[in-house]
């Protein structure tokens, strides 16, 4: 296939290739995930305070400063640096919303560089290796950087075009380096996922596990054979048991439009993002049985702007 | 001899019997500004920016970062004003409106998380009693 052709067209290409082509997007690595926790100086997850019984629709801080945010659909197999992006993206977020962290947002992440880094030039990635461009590379923002590379607008072809060269460019490296995720952890309990997302920390898995496009009588959206080989970032929770009788996580999809958003909706939360999954935390379970769950904190934002003044001069 | 100078310091700083000291609160630059103004003037300038003060504090998706609000903030301005005798009609008055919001939230392009959205809220909320 020539390089620039969609791998995927659709939405509906995409689910297919996923369901029934048996095509991998997320490529588990034991050793890739052995190398980057040797590396790594934090050990072992450990959240300041336990979210049990509590909610945290963390997807709402990411609306609230890129309405976007969610939006992009993946055409080639780049699932893993959606997740990692939407994770990191979401724990930016929180961040500089809720703590008051001196940064801005500037604007979305891009995806490129991390895909770019898979180490291979066929499709697919380990999410231990994204975890690792992220942590000691970095990220950048979907900025047009003029002489080096556009990453304004989504485009899956160039990150798979630098994996198939061999890696990412030096100068891409280079502007990367601005911007790191300071800690990246593994966890392997619904519990951890829980705490990770309570304290506001973005959470990305890969795993083969599937859901359905339709929600349910419960309410959510259950789980469907066969599996996918695909990794999602996880964006909230709701362990109240409030709206629903029962624990649910809150996933977000790189598929654009593919299912059926759920029909009761509580009122007081943030909008669904397109291709959302409510899941049960008993089936969400297999995104941390799968050993590739991680946690996004302490990640680096960007400087803030000056402005000029705060807009009366020479207006009153 | 510490009882003498407790007595001394206690009768140099007591204020004389039947005097009340007098607080003379610091005119805010923004009530310096519109001292020579009409009632009309600094009616229309506390009108503007107590309703500003209420959109700000309602919002919570639409405004969300500090340069989100100089934006409004400029564009509400012409808008209310631009083609009326207001804009420059009392000399300082943009520059002491503009230094208390950023004495509140500080000229960085930040977002406007809860506490800081506040600070903006209160600051506005000045500017239109000063103006009063």
């Amino acid at each position: 296939m020539p390089p620039d052709e969609p791998l995927f067209d659709s939405t509906d290409e995409l689910v297919r290739a996923y369901e029934a082509g048996g095509f991998k997007g997320y490529l588990p690595s034991e050793r890739d995930k052995q190398e980057f926790l040797e590396s790594n100086p934090v050990k072992a997850f450990a959240a300041p305070s336990s979210g049990a019984g509590q909610r945290a629709l963390l997807w709402g801080y990411t609306l609230a400063l890129d309405p976007g945010s969610y939006s992009e659909r993946q055409v080639v197999g780049d699932c893993v640096s959606h997740g990692s992006r939407n994770a990191r993206d979401l724990t930016r977020a929180v961040s500089l919303l809720v703590a008051g962290q001196p940064f801005a947002w500037h604007r979305r992440t891009a995806t490129e560089p991390t895909y770019g880094a898979r180490g291979h030039g066929g499709e697919g990635m380990s999410p231990a290796r994204a975890s690792r461009f992220e942590r000691d590379t970095g990220f950048c923002p979907r900025e047009k950087f003029d002489g080096v590379a556009d990453l304004s607008v989504y485009d899956g072809h160039l990150g798979a075009r630098w994996g198939q060269r061999g890696g990412v460019p030096e100068d891409v490296q280079a502007l990367c380096r601005r911007n790191k995720v300071g800690t990246i952890t593994l966890i392997n309990s619904v519990e951890q996922a829980r705490d990770a997302l309570f304290n506001g920390y973005g959470i990305h898995s890969g795993q083969n596990a599937a859901w359905s496009s339709k929600p349910n009588s419960q309410n959510i959206h259950g789980r469907s054979s066969p599996g996918w080989a695909h990794d999602m970032a996880t964006v909230g929770m709701d362990f109240t048991r409030k709206h629903w009788p029962f624990d649910v996580f809150f996933i977000a999809n790189s598929w654009g439009r593919w299912n059926t958003p759920v029909p009761d909706w509580p009122s007081d939360y943030p909008p669904q993002p397109a291709g959302m999954i409510v899941t049960k935390a008993e089936d969400w379970d297999v995104c941390v049985r799968g050993g590739d769950c991680w946690v996004y904190s302490d990640v680096q934002g960007f400087p803030p702007r000056a402005l000029p003044d705060l807009g009366s001069i020479g207006r009153i | 001899m510490a009882a003498v100078v407790a007595v001394a310091l206690v009768w140099a700083f007591y204020p004389a019997s039947g005097t009340t000291p007098v607080v003379v609160a610091p005119k805010s630059p923004v009530t310096a500004a519109l001292s020579p103004a009409s009632r009309q003037d600094k009616a229309r300038v506390a009108a503007f920016y107590s309703a500003l003060a209420d959109v700000v504090e309602r919002d919570q998706a639409v405004i969300t970062t500090v340069g989100e609000f100089r934006e409004l903030h400029a564009r509400s301005l012409d808008l209310a004003f631009k083609g009326t005798d207001l804009p420059g009609k009392h000399p300082g008055l943009d520059v002491a409106i503009n230094a208390q919001l950023v004495a509140a939230v500080g000229k960085d392009d930040v977002p406007l998380q809860p506490a800081k959205r506040q600070a903006l809220v209160q600051a506005l909320k000045d500017v239109a009693n000063a103006a009063r």
